[in-house]
């Protein structure tokens, strides 16, 4: 295993693969630094380009981009009060007080840290998890991973939003899109409607550019201004919120924790990562029920750290299971896929050098980006305060040329036309968009596990004691997921009431 | 519970219809064929009509907006109106760029697309139109011409793109030394 390590280290050493991993790093940045793009829609943009790369430069350049977009997200977060993407929600509450204050360059050198810290802890678990996961993975066999599969998509689908029952069909819609073309076993041809172009399934490209990517450009437009529009502020006091960071080394460390833990359980993730590390530093450390949402730095600390850390966590279920835990993860799936390369068992032994080229790569990009933010903070800032306009025919273009390098046919371009519309929809009428994905990376490794299933095993399949314990896993998510929605919804409710009361009384006084 | 109007509504049935197009085309396939697309449509028929249900009941999306967990959050300050209005506008210049591709292929419409959202649809100078296409042009030929060789599909009237082509090639057969 040291020696696959080893050899990993020495494959992503050449020139030409550090020089894709700083690509990667250095989109990542700029798009974590625009609020309302993100990793995903630079990932789906990334992923046609990938085809002609071997796979160690593949996963350089989309581990670049992925690991560190948490990172320049709290550029527009501390300074603008505004997101960069879902996961550094949190950090406004305390750092952009603290740039109100004048403490912004404090903000970042802290938070810069944490995340460095938090990144480098996620690889770290990451490679220490591979020897522990390797018998349990070799014991599996194909219906423990088509109910691994099942259960992957079934959390996504009822934790992704409040709308438990929009989100497993969202992540049937994507089963569906993945059963299209000829069926492997039999030869029969599904749902091609008599177009050539569908033989082989729909690709993974243009549906994902169209359910990501052109609907997150048009509600930018929709929005018509420029993406943030507060005049940044003088950066002093970086040297302070890096020896805040190492000060607070424990918090960073336990945040580490909750980052990875987050990262690694399906339909988590990154907009819930922040909020889980604020709310432990809130209940854990001295003092904070009084300073925490007033500028207080460990507020910027712990979810910089968590946010960071969540990828190594993440990567855990994808590489080993073949469950992605996120779209994002799922790209990465679809990567993998396109490369040649299965996960679970073969991740980890044939093809462990892969799976360490990952992993040095998360480390080594989240030292580039860290490196990379402390000296472009200034120009990220201003590629956060970016004219929309300006952003919006560049995107439509990119994303066009993107999903024509698919499969370079126009069948393409219709079908992003087509996963654009059903994107944009879905996201209007509040269905959630990443079980589609979820489910077109899985369908054709779920069904083939089926069929391996019922030839081998019959109808015994089911009865197989780690199927059974994954069978109630997926009850008993779908139940928590369902009344965890319900609750939300009722809470929702009553703070309408309420707010509706006060006005009521506010006009009666009045 | 009344019966509410919901726009979300529409869209269910969308789906509805779609998954059961799906399963009755199934029908026809032998048994292998059809196990898992039956396995996954006719639960997730089950599923719309429960979401159906629930639309026409409950009424408002709002209230269970996916933002917050997975998704980014939608911004619905805007009205309604403008946003369908502003919607279809940009998907009618997708459109317009697949027409143009179509008609005169991808090298020239790009860069008339790019000139003419930014001149007339972003209300930016036409100095900053024609530095932005110029940049897109020599970056899309870079990218997508010298290093990924694609094959560039030919236009309904070709010429200007084999014109243009032609030279791209010419110079770069020029940087090579003999």
């Amino acid at each position: 295993m040291l020696e696959a390590a080893t050899m990993a280290i020495d494959n992503l050493l050449v020139p030409t693969r550090l020089m894709y991993l700083f690509i990667g790093v250095l989109m990542g940045l700029a798009l974590g630094a625009i609020p309302g793009l993100g990793g995903l829609v630079g990932l789906a943009i990334l992923l046609p380009f990938t085809f002609d790369m071997d796979s160690f430069e593949a996963f350089a350049i989309m581990i670049g981009l992925i690991s560190v977009t948490s990172t320049s997200d709290t550029i527009p977060s501390v300074l603008f009060g505004v997101p960069g993407t879902s996961a550094s929600q949190a950090t406004i509450l305390d750092g952009h007080p603290m740039a109100k204050k004048g403490e912004a360059g404090r903000a970042f050198g802290g938070a810069y840290m944490a995340s460095l810290l938090g990144g480098l802890f996620g690889s770290l678990i990451l490679a220490l998890s591979i020897p522990v996961l390797r018998p349990i993975v070799l014991a599996f066999g194909s219906p423990e991973f088509f109910m691994l599969g099942l259960l992957g998509i079934s959390m996504v689908a009822v934790l992704s939003g409040n709308a438990p029952v929009k989100g497993l069909i969202a992540g049937a819609i994507g089963l569906c899109v993945g059963m299209v073309g000829m069926d492997p076993q039999t030869g029969v041809l599904r749902w091609v409607f008599g177009q050539l172009y569908l033989w082989d399934g729909v690709p993974l490209v243009p549906v994902a550019l169209g359910i990501f990517a052109i609907p997150e450009i048009v509600d930018l437009t929709i929005r018509g201004t420029r993406i943030a529009d507060v005049p940044k502020e003088r950066l002093q006091g970086v040297l302070i919120g890096i020896r805040d960071t190492f000060r607070n080394w424990f918090l960073v460390l336990r945040c580490g924790v909750v980052g990875v833990f987050v990262g690694a359980i399906p339909g988590l993730g990154a907009s819930v990562v922040d909020w889980f590390a604020y709310g432990h530093a809130i209940q854990t450390e001295k003092g904070a029920n009084e300073t925490f949402g007033t500028g207080d730095v460990r507020g910027v600390l712990a979810p910089e750290a968590a946010n960071n850390a969540k990828e190594g966590g993440a990567l855990i279920p994808t590489i080993a299971f073949g469950v992605p835990g996120s779209a994002s993860m799922a790209l990465l799936l679809g990567a993998m896929t396109i490369q040649g390369l299965t996960p679970g068992s073969a991740m980890l032994t044939k093809d462990l050098a892969v799976t360490y080229t990952m992993i040095w790569s998360l480390a080594i990009a989240n030292i580039f980006g860290t490196v990379a933010c402390m000296l472009l903070t200034n120009t990220l800032a201003k590629i956060a305060m970016v004219r929309i306009n300006l952003l919006t025919p560049l995107v439509v273009v990119i994303v066009v040329l993107a999903s024509f390098q698919a499969t370079r046919h126009w069948g393409d371009l219709w079908s992003l036309l087509f996963f654009s519309l059903l994107g944009w929809f879905m996201k209007r009428f509040s269905w959630p968009r990443p079980p589609l994905i979820l489910g077109l990376v899985l369908s054709g490794i779920i069904e083939n596990y089926l069929f391996i299933s019922i030839s081998r095993y019959g109808a015994t399949w089911m009865l197989r004691p780690i199927v059974m314990i994954v069978m109630v896993l997926i009850a008993v998510s779908l139940y928590y997921g369902i009344r965890n929605a319900r609750k939300q919804q009722e809470l929702q409710k009553s703070r309408e009431a309420q707010i509706e009361h006060e006005q009521s009384g506010g006009a009666d006084e009045a | 519970m009344k019966l509410r109007a919901n726009p979300g509504a529409l869209f269910t049935v969308f789906v509805l219809l779609l998954m059961i197009g799906l399963v009755a085309t199934a029908k026809q396939w032998q048994y292998q064929a059809r196990l898992f697309p039956w396995t996954i449509g006719i639960p997730t028929m089950v599923l719309c009509f429960l979401q159906l249900g629930l639309d026409m009941f409950r009424g408002k999306d709002a209230d269970e907006d996916v933002a917050g967990m997975m998704d980014l959050p939608v911004d619905r300050s805007v009205p309604v109106a403008v946003v369908v209005q502003r919607a279809i506008n940009i998907f009618a210049w997708i459109l317009g760029l697949y027409l143009s591709i179509w008609i005169i292929g991808f090298i020239l419409s790009v860069p008339i697309f790019l000139l003419l959202y930014l001149g007339i649809q972003a209300g930016e100078t036409w100095k900053v139109a024609v530095t932005y296409m110029v940049v897109m042009m020599v970056f899309m030929i870079g990218v997508f011409e010298m290093v990924l060789h694609i094959p560039w599909p030919p236009g309904l009237i070709n010429g200007p793109q084999e014109f243009i082509l032609g030279l791209v090639e010419r110079y770069l057969s020029s940087l090579v030394p003999i």
